[in-house]
């Protein structure tokens, strides 16, 4: 019996309202993912990536189809259940970092971890595990705005892997940052998901982004135009 | 997420606005402080209304009268059926000359010298006695047979017979003001009743001593209307006394063998809260009642009606307060948009985002009202001090305030009862005004996250 692919989604189709106007943004999107696949979502400003990626996450309800993850139906939860899908299975890396302003760069990075509800102590040696690993381990007790966007960036990395997730999701990760400090963060980015052996799911209109996955799937108008495999990539 | 997670967020958060988190403090401190000083006024005028009303008489005390509709009588079936009331304590039935068929005078002093034409006697059982709350001035109460305790004035009442009329009594009112003389300034009177005894006359229409009977004075009594009149120029004795003097008395006077009828009859309750319920029970026996209790009742009415203004006028500024925090909350919520949704996105439990607001809401609150209800202690003294008038005698200091909250006088008070509410009350305040903006911030959707700016 062939094993059901990690992520798979089923005719996919989403539509806003916005007045008397529909902006058909996904047509109808099947899609089947491995697991410890590194995929990239490309395609032009506009063409349906973020809202693909959205609703995988589980962020917004499809007008149409269903996502499956790990043989759950993601599309059928509740918005608690979506919470807790979240929490458990999934990480998120944002273009704009997302780091909470109160909160210290370890704080930040244990936090997935106390909606989880784990306790303090362990909570706390995990981030600055993490945060040693991606780099910052004197930079623990730093508040976002004392950080530059490449460091507060890999604090977001940080945070996404602390869980151990399945799935790690990124919206243009390196969107507001320079070229070489991209280059850094995809090194790394990238060389974690591999080390851990983690499915990633990248969205950019950057085609040197899109050089580093193992596959890369290209969007216009809401619809793939293009699904790419490259067998030779390995770090 | 933990509570103790939730709080230290909760604390960050409120610390990161620290300026409006202040004001937002303010208020409800302005709001907590206004309501409980209002109460504490309320609450002052009732306890000196109280102490006013029990310093009129018993309060457990029930006043039983025949009712000459339905024709009934102050018995000793009915005293007995009284007794078996519940929650009443004791029944005091007094009996008195009051209704008897014979003339009775005093005599007092060698030969009779010392005369009183009417004797205020009252007869009352040992047991009824006690219950009565008579005050000695000096000895005790007539315990034994043929003993007799004397009303603080009774001498006074006594006339000497070897002096001309118009001077053989002692005059207690000054004759230029009309006023009492009391202390210093009291005459003494002809005669001293105490250790010695007096006589009760019974006399005939000629005025001729048919029967007498002597007794021994071992107490005097403290002047108080509330128990009796027998405490003024009156005579207390033993029931047991009373009933064979009278019949003795009457058949002296050939008159028929009877049992005198009660002249009073008072029933006490065992506490002030069962009263009504006695007086309900004594009226459906078909008699009529009188206690302090209507008078409490009505007072209580009115200090209620008072307490409700001042409470209300308090409760509006408490209201604003109220305004202030969900206003607070909601601008807060509304600049947090973005991170809220970060956390959804991050997994974070619908019910963790409420409660984390709702916290936050509440803590402002909590804080307002602590400091609100310890101000108020202040302020009361305060309104103590201004309404006292001793502001003037010097600067106000710690043992000044100490003696304001202590002392009898206030009409500010504010009960543990009161501390407790203006702290729950305010903590009650914030939690529904974080109800509305706590629910604004469970319904931000995750992909507040993905936005950019
Ligand atoms: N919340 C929304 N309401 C209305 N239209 C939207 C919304 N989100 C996205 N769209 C539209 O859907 C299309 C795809 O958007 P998006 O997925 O953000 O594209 P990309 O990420 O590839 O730039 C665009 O035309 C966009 O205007
Ligand atoms: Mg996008």
């Amino acid at each position: 019996m062939q094993q059901a692919p990690f992520v798979a989604v089923k005719g996919l189709r989403k539509a806003y309202v916005m007045g008397t106007e529909v902006v058909v943004a996904l047509r109808k999107i099947d899609l089947t993912i491995e697991r410890g696949e590194i995929c990239c979502i490309f395609g032009a400003s506009g063409s349906g990536k973020s809202t693909l990626l959205n609703l995988m996450a589980g962020m917004e309800p499809p007008t149409e189809g269903e996502v499956v993850i790990d043989g759950q139906t993601i599309t059928q939860m509740n918005e608690n259940e979506l919470a807790a899908f979240r929490r458990q299975n999934v990480g998120f890396i944002f273009q704009a970092y997302n780091l909470l302003p109160t909160l210290t760069a370890a704080e930040n990075v244990a936090l997935p971890l106390a909606f989880c509800g784990v306790e303090q102590k362990r909570r706390e040696a995990a981030a600055k595990s993490v945060l040693q690993a991606v780099g910052l381990g004197d930079r623990l007790n730093h508040y976002p705005t004392q950080m530059s966007g490449g460091q507060q960036q890999r604090t977001g990395i940080a945070r996404a892997f602390v869980t151990k997730p399945k799935l790690i999701f990124a919206d243009e990760p390196t969107g507001n940052l320079d070229s070489k400090t991209t280059k850094d963060i995809m090194d790394m980015m990238v060389g974690f998901a591999r080390r851990y052996h983690e499915t990633m799911i990248i969205v950019t209109h950057n085609p040197d982004l899109a050089a580093y996955a193992d596959r890369i799937i290209t969007l216009k108008d809401g619809e793939i135009i293009n699904d790419q495999t490259k067998e030779s990539v390995i770090v | 997420m933990s509570l103790t997670d939730l709080l230290k967020m909760c604390a960050q958060n409120l610390r990161r606005r620290k300026g409006r988190t202040f004001l937002s403090v303010l208020g409800v401190v302005v709001g907590c402080c206004s309501i409980v000083c209002m109460l504490s006024i309320g609450v002052g005028m009732s306890a000196s209304q109280e102490q006013w009303i029990s310093e009129m008489g018993d309060l457990t005390a029930v006043d039983v009268y025949p009712n000459y509709v339905s024709d009934t009588k102050l018995d000793d079936e009915l005293i007995a059926q009284l007794g078996e009331l519940p929650n009443v304590t004791a029944v005091a039935a007094k009996l008195s000359f009051d209704a008897v068929d014979f003339t009775t005078s005093v005599t007092a002093g060698p030969g009779g010298r010392y005369v009183s034409a009417y004797a205020d006697v009252a007869g009352y059982s040992q047991q009824a006695m006690q219950s009565l709350d008579y005050k000695l001035l000096e000895g005790s109460l007539p315990e034994r047979k043929g003993t007799v305790a004397i009303g603080e004035a009774f001498e006074y009442s006594l006339t000497d017979s070897k002096r001309p009329e118009g001077r053989n009594t002692v005059e207690l009112y000054d004759p230029d003001t009309g006023e009492e003389l009391t202390g210093e300034d009291r005459p003494k009177p002809f005669v001293s009743l105490s250790g010695g005894k007096l006589s009760f006359n019974v006399t005939d229409d000629d005025g001729k001593v048919i029967y007498t009977e002597s007794f021994q004075v071992v107490g005097k009594l403290k002047q108080d209307y509330n128990v009796g009149s027998e405490t003024d120029s009156g005579v207390l004795m033993q029931a047991e006394d009373f009933k064979a003097f009278c019949f003795n008395a009457q058949k002296a006077a050939n008159l028929k063998r009877k049992t005198p009828p009660y002249s009073a009859v008072k029933v006490f309750a065992d506490e002030i809260n069962n009263v009504a319920a006695v007086e309900e029970a004594i009226k459906g026996m078909g008699f009529e009642t009188s206690s302090m209790e209507s008078m409490r009742e009505s007072t209580k009415k009115e200090m209620a009606t008072v307490q409700l203004a001042l409470g209300g006028i308090g409760a509006v500024s408490l209201l604003v307060a109220a305004i202030g925090i969900m206003n607070t909350m909601i601008m807060s919520v509304s600049e947090r948009t973005k991170e809220i949704g970060v956390m959804k996105a991050l997994g974070c439990g619908l019910s963790d985002i409420r409660r984390l607001f709702l916290l936050e809401a509440a803590s402002i609150g909590l804080l307002g009202g602590a400091v609100g209800s310890a101000l108020s202690y202040l302020i009361s003294a305060v309104i103590d001090l201004i309404y006292l008038q001793s502001g003037s005698a010097g600067e106000v200091t710690v043992g000044v305030i100490a003696y304001l909250l202590t002392s009898p006088q206030r009409i500010s008070v504010i009960p543990l009862w009161l501390f407790l509410f203006g702290l729950l009350f305010s903590l009650l305040i914030g939690l529904v005004s974080g109800a509305y903006p706590a629910m604004k911030a469970v319904k931000i959707s995750p992909l507040e996250a993905m936005k950019n700016e």
